[in-house]
């Protein structure tokens, strides 16, 4: 009877880490050094992540481990130190407000309300990295995130609801 | 999920989650003013954390690469016998050029010794691979494979085979961050080559920096071609960096000559001009530990 209960609890374990595992993967593939994206797309792979696990699978993606993936983003030298951070737990904490409801409506809503997140994402790092350059940053650099934000929304909640249905099933 | 942990959640429990949550927002805030105070430890943190990460970062682009390899050699194969062309007329041009240099080596020559001028500082370098590319929005900077231990300090000035490529900001024991001449931080000393006008190359966080700071008479116009000026003393002069491609309205935007976002392997140089190294220790590192030292950084042949 243990023996089930413990591999269930390590099968368990090992569902919940997939979401930041695979976040933290995406975050090593934006710093890679001949990637095919754009520069202003580091980050919006990272963010549309923690949007998607924070909001369907809320325990493989607590606030403390977003904050920790921002970090880590920003000590990889991505944005100025804090910026990441504070993109990710903002994230994460609009990602929670009435979450329920938000996770059960429809694909597209989800994809709109994400838009507005990350409208206000990207005002909020514009004003941190200006704090941290200590004078106005350019604002294209935070319409660029915002734009690639919403681009790629689609494609990765589609590939991520893929995962999130083969985790359930095993 | 089946999970039952995130049924009902005690008001307590609510009110907990609030305020770590605040917390960790608060925390957010304080690394930004703490990022902007640039204190040292910060800078520790960050190049010990590249350290770690670089072999990951190398294993995780090892598919990629060979993949991209397969590509590239698929690509050459096909264009080939275009290329071999393109080389022969490049190889007549250049065979000119090489004899007008070596006239003009021997002229160099002899004019500095009837000046009697001091040489210029002799250089070193350290190849390193690019292991990863932080660029983004707000930052514009690489990591390459080369620290501590492989002598390169912070301030000394990266290139590719083409031009200037950044500086290096924060040294790590085997890897270093390296600062591009896009990022918003980076200023650069420069000069336009035809006309020897002075100005300072600012980067602004897109793919072309700007020149400032140029004397309102400066005549420049779109093609000029900028190399480092060497004024400040933190860069030697004339390395070459970019060409002006447009004016407009008294700002001037300069392209880099390096592929800046697709950098792979960049050239760490020390052309010792702080006078760091003292005398006693100044062997020849121009060539020889130079390449050495590439095979044990993992980087790839010098590109001379």
């Amino acid at each position: 009877m243990i023996w089930v209960d413990l591999g269930e609890r390590i099968s368990k374990l090992a569902r919940n880490s997939v979401p930041a595992l695979l976040t933290l993967l995406l975050l090593f593939l934006t710093v890679m050094p001949w990637r095919p994206i754009a520069a202003p797309l580091a980050g919006s792979l990272v963010l549309v992540s923690i949007y998607f696990w924070s909001l369907h699978e809320p325990q493989a993606m607590p606030a403390w481990l977003c904050g920790a993936i921002g970090l880590i983003g920003d000590l990889l030298g991505v944005a100025p130190l804090g910026v990441g951070t504070m993109s990710a737990l903002l994230v994460h904490g609009m990602a929670n407000i009435r979450r329920r409801d938000v996770s059960r409506s429809g694909q597209l809503t989800v994809w709109g309300l994400f838009a507005l997140v990350s409208l206000v994402v990207a005002l909020v790092a514009w004003i941190l990295a200006s704090i941290a350059n200590g004078g106005w940053v350019d604002m294209e650099s935070a319409g660029h995130q915002f734009m690639l934000n919403i681009a790629a929304y689609p494609i990765l909640a589609y590939l991520f609801g893929r995962t999130n249905r083969l985790l359930k099933r095993s | 999920m089946r999970s039952t942990s995130i049924g009902a959640a005690s008001p307590l429990k609510l009110w907990f989650h609030r305020f770590s949550f605040v917390l960790l927002v608060t925390t957010a805030f304080a690394f930004v003013l703490i990022g902007r105070a640039d204190v040292a430890a910060v800078s520790k943190l960050r190049m010990w954390l590249a350290d770690l990460i670089a072999p990951v970062a190398v294993a995780v682009s090892q598919p990629v690469d060979a993949t991209r390899q397969a590509v590239s050699d698929v690509e050459a194969y096909i264009a080939l016998r275009s290329t071999v062309e393109r080389l022969q007329r490049e190889n007549d041009e250049l065979r000119l050029w090489h004899s007008t240099a070596r006239n003009l080596q021997a002229e160099n020559l002899a004019l500095r010794e009837m000046l009697k001028m001091t040489p210029d500082p002799r250089a070193s370098f350290v190849s390193a691979r690019v292991v990863a590319d932080s660029s983004s929005g707000y930052v514009r900077g690489v990591i390459a494979l080369a620290g501590e231990a492989q002598s390169v300090t912070k301030g000394q000035i990266a290139m590719n085979g083409v031009g200037v490529v950044g500086r290096v900001q924060e040294v790590g024991k085997n890897v270093s961050r390296i600062l591009l001449l896009t990022d918003i931080n980076s200023r650069v000393p420069a000069i336009v080559e035809r006309t020897r006008d002075q100005a300072i190359l600012a980067g602004n966080n897109t793919d072309l920096p700007q020149l400032r700071y140029l004397a309102r008479d400066a005549d420049i116009k779109v093609g000029d071609r900028i190399a480092t000026s060497g004024a400040g003393g933190a860069f030697p002069s004339g390395l070459p960096i970019g060409e002006v491609i447009s004016i407009e309205n008294g700002r001037i935007e300069v392209q880099p000559l390096a592929d800046l976002a697709r950098l792979e392997v960049v050239r760490i140089v020390n052309y010792r001009l702080t006078g760091i190294l003292k005398r006693e220790l100044d062997v020849d590192t121009a060539g020889g530990s130079g390449r050495s030292r590439t095979s044990t950084t993992g980087g790839v042949g010098a590109a001379d």
